[in-house]
Formats: structure tokens, sequence, C-alpha cells
């Protein structure tokens, strides 16, 4: 099978998987085969260091949605659906289990996307990874604004951030930490942490308005990826 | 499809939540159909990895010795948010980069909020002991946290020796008392009492406790507070009275109080 699918093979790969048997094996090799390419171009746009690992978990949340969810009689092919719904699952999970990830690794890089050989992971690596000199310099600036309001926040707050992303605390050890409960905890974050996150959050989405640009997920990623690294470089050198 | 986006809380607990739980659920079903917040999911995810690489970064600088660990002075006015943003520059990559202070820092915080809520004097007496046995040297940190409730112990008949230690200019001591027996002194005076130690230096699992009424009492309730709150009555002679205490030593002292009879 090769090519785009039509959704009689979908429907077709729902029936053979859900009676069983000796075909579900060989039907659903197909039908990941027939989704791997989407499924990772869903992966890479959240996580490409991650391609490899989150392969299994795209299979697996894309077959419950054709065994469990999609109704060919609503009108929506599968691959729409996938792209409206599906995909978004996925990205969920795996922004999830990123965020619970304490080292951050860059060995999925490397691995070959076994047997596509039309693809390797470093393809879909690329057009993720790399900005152009323009991206660059608009996450650079970006940067800088994230970097201002970072240090005008209140030092409390800096102290709740560092503690929560950098040191990988949760909200509730930080409550611990502070001899405070957890519901304090969150009512202390709702008052003055979220409306930190949400300052930072809203510099990214002014920057673009300001710039008339489109939001870009590529600039916005980076610029917040490294926008307190830069001020550290500075430190080196006037210590 | 619900409208109602999901605030960053919401997400931020989302995120931290056990799979398969039945929150998880009814979020996924919003995250799939919504851009709006899975834009936000990776606003909350990128920023951790920038906080992230910012510790990873910043370690390296603590570990070459070219970021200096925080100076008392800095950490206080960095707990009052009264740095300005130069001098926030160089304290937060320090921070995110060196456990240590940043656990001072946290600590410190901590006893500022409980001293802030604690109404009971001995208790904050007691907060503030334990913070200064665990971190000597960042006492001065909470210098007038700790000469606050000095004051405020003395108004209520409480001499508060390991506090008076590190903060008061009314406490007196240790100093050697007589170098040929090798006696450890200090002194702290209440509104109504003035309270010596003495710690023989030979027999150091003993201390001398010698009370002096300010005004004619015939008795007094006394509570010594080391480890635990132990009182007793005691009768006074002249205004005086002098105790003997067994397995105890002036340096555990928390508190003395002294109550009129």
């Amino acid at each position: 099978m090769s090519g785009k699918l039509k959704n009689e093979d979908f429907e077709e790969f729902q029936r053979r998987i859900r009676r069983g048997g000796s075909e579900v094996d060989e039907s659903k090799n197909l039908f990941f085969k027939a989704m791997e390419s989407k499924i990772k171009w869903t992966i890479c746009s959240v996580s490409y260091e991650y391609l490899g690992d989150y392969l299994g978990l795209g299979f697996e949340v894309t077959l419950n949605a054709l065994l469990d969810n999609w109704d060919s009689q609503k009108g929506k092919t599968f691959y729409s659906y996938f792209d409206n719904y599906v995909s978004r699952r996925i990205k969920a999970k795996i922004y999830k289990d990123i965020y619970k990830k304490t080292e951050i690794s860059l060995d999925g890089l490397t691995t070959p996307s076994g047997e596509d050989e039309s693809h390797t992971d470093n393809d879909f690596v690329k057009d993720y990874r790399e900005l152009t000199p323009k991206e660059t310099y608009e996450a650079s600036l970006l940067a800088e604004e994230l970097e201002e309001t970072f240090y005008a926040l209140n030092s409390k707050i800096q102290t709740i951030l560092i503690d929560h992303y950098s040191y990988d605390k949760k909200t509730r050890q930080i409550g611990d930490e502070l001899g405070i409960s957890h519901s304090q905890v969150v009512r202390k974050k709702n008052q003055q942490g979220s409306d930190a996150l949400q300052r930072l959050k809203n510099v990214i989405e002014n920057f673009f308005e300001a710039q008339h640009l489109e939001y870009d997920e590529k600039i916005a990623r980076k610029a917040l990826e490294s926008f307190l690294i830069k001020w550290s470089n500075a430190n080196e050198c006037s210590t | 499809m619900s409208v109602q986006h999901k605030t960053l809380e919401e997400l931020t607990v989302y995120l931290e939540s056990s799979v398969g739980s039945k929150e998880e659920e009814l979020i996924e079903e919003h995250l799939a159909e919504c851009d709006e917040c899975i834009s936000s999911l990776d606003f909350l995810n990128s920023l951790k990895r920038g906080l992230k690489e910012f510790r990873l970064h910043s370690q390296t600088f603590v570990k070459k010795g070219l970021s200096l660990h925080l100076t008392n002075d800095e950490i206080r006015r960095y707990i009052n948010d009264a740095c300005n943003e130069d001098e926030k520059r160089r304290i937060c990559p320090h921070l995110a980069g060196c456990d240590k202070c940043f656990h001072d820092v946290i600590a410190i915080e901590k006893v500022v909020e409980q001293l802030e809520f604690e109404e009971k004097v001995t208790k904050g007496i007691s907060i503030l002991s334990k913070f200064i046995i665990s971190y000597p040297t960042r006492a001065s940190t909470l210098e007038k946290e700790g000469k606050e409730l000095i004051r405020e112990a003395v108004r209520n008949c409480i001499a508060p020796f390991l506090i008076g230690r590190a903060f008061s200019y009314s406490f007196k001591g240790p100093e050697i008392l007589d170098e040929g027996v090798g006696k450890e002194y200090r002194k702290m005076e209440t509104d109504d009492f003035a309270i010596e130690i003495v710690q023989p230096s030979g027999i150091e699992s003993n201390v001398i406790i010698g009370v002096l009424a300010k005004s004619d009492l015939k008795n007094a309730k006394v509570t010594i507070c080391a480890e635990e709150e132990k009182s007793e009555i005691i009768s006074l002679e002249n205004r005086r009275a002098v105790i003997n205490k067994e397995n105890l030593q002036a340096e555990t002292i928390r508190y003395i109080k002294i109550e009129k009879m």
C-alpha cells in the first residue's frame, strides 16, 4: 500500500483490527506506515529531540482514535480527523511527558527512523530546528524583551519561577519548602505567579503584534529557551 | 467545544498531574480542539526548558568561581525586593546555579514568612533559634526580625539567649569569667529580672542559672527551653535565686522565661 489512502482504506483497517485474529498485526503495520509521516511531523512540531521516543506514543494515540473515536459516517476523512483532533492529543501528551523529564537529551537526533527509508529523523528535525538569519534576529529581540520582563519581576516570584522551572519542583514541594499549604501556594501563584507567567506570555504576543508578524512558534520557542542565557555570558566577561 | 480557554495555572496542574487521572482526560478533550491552549502548553514547556538551560549555564559559572556567593546583605535586600535590576541580574543567575545560596534564600524567606504570621513569642523564638542553629552564617539576614523578637520577648519576661547571642546588644557573653576556672558567662535582662548563665568549662553538662528580681518578690516561675520547655517554681532570697541544672549546656538554651508570682 503506498500514497495517500482513502477513507475506505481506513474503514477497512478499522474493521480488521476490531475483528481481531491473524490480520491484526499486518493491518496495524500498514496503518502505522500510512500515518507515520504525519505523526512524525506532529512530534517534531513539539520536540525534535524526542522524535524516536514518541513515535510509539503517536501510534498508540492514533490507533485509539481510529478504533474508538473516528466515524467515517460523520464525513471527515481520517487525515483531516488526525489534523483537527488526534495531532493535538499527541502534542498534549508529549508536552506533559517532556515537562516531567528532568534531563534534556539530544540523543534522539541521530536515530534513523526505522524502515521508512525515504526520511530520516534528521529530515524532520532540520525543518523545525533551523532558523533563518532573520528569524534568529527576531528571536534575539524577543529574548531581550523577555529577559527585561523577567528581571523586573518581584524577587519572590523570581524565586518561585526558578524553584519550579529550574530546580524542577512541583507546586506542592514549593509549598512544603515555604512552610505553607498547597492551596496557599496555588492561591499565591494565582495572584502573583500566574500574573508573572501571563506577563511573559503577553510579551511574546505583543512582540509579534508590534512587529506586524504572524505568530511563529519556532521564534517564540527559541527566544524562551535562551532568554536568560545571554546575560550569563555577559556576566562572565564582566566578572 | 468549550470556548473557555484553560488558564496557565490549570495547564500547569495538568502538566504536573499523574497520567490517567479523570482531570487529565477532561482537559485533554479540550486540548484536542484548542490551538490556543496547545500554544500555552508550548509556552510553559519552552519556559521550563529555558529556565533549565539557565540553571545548567549558571552552574558552570558557579563551579568555575565566576559567580560569587551571595552576601547576607544581598540576600536580605533581594528578599525585600529592594534590589535594582542590575543587582537582580547578578543574583538571579547565581541562585539558579548555586544550590547552597538558593536553599539559604528559601530557608530565610520561610522564616520571614513564618515570623510575620506567628503571634506567640515563644514559638517565634523557636523558629528563629532553629534557623540560627541550622544556618549560623546566615543569621545576620534576620537581624531586624531577631531584634524585634528580643524586644517583644523581654516585654514578656522571656530572655531569648540563643537569639540574644546572635543579635542583641543587651546580651552579654559568652565570655571567660575566670581563666583559672574557665567559666563561661552570659547575661540577659527582661523588664522584671536579670538572668545570668554560668557554664563551668570543666563540667560542660552543667549550668548554673542566676536570677535577680528587680523588685521585691518571694517566688517566681521559671521556664527553661532547650530542646523542650521545663517549668519550676523557685524561691527568691533577697530577690536572688541560683538554679543548678544538670545535663544542660548553656549553648542549647533557647530562652528562659521568668514570671512573677
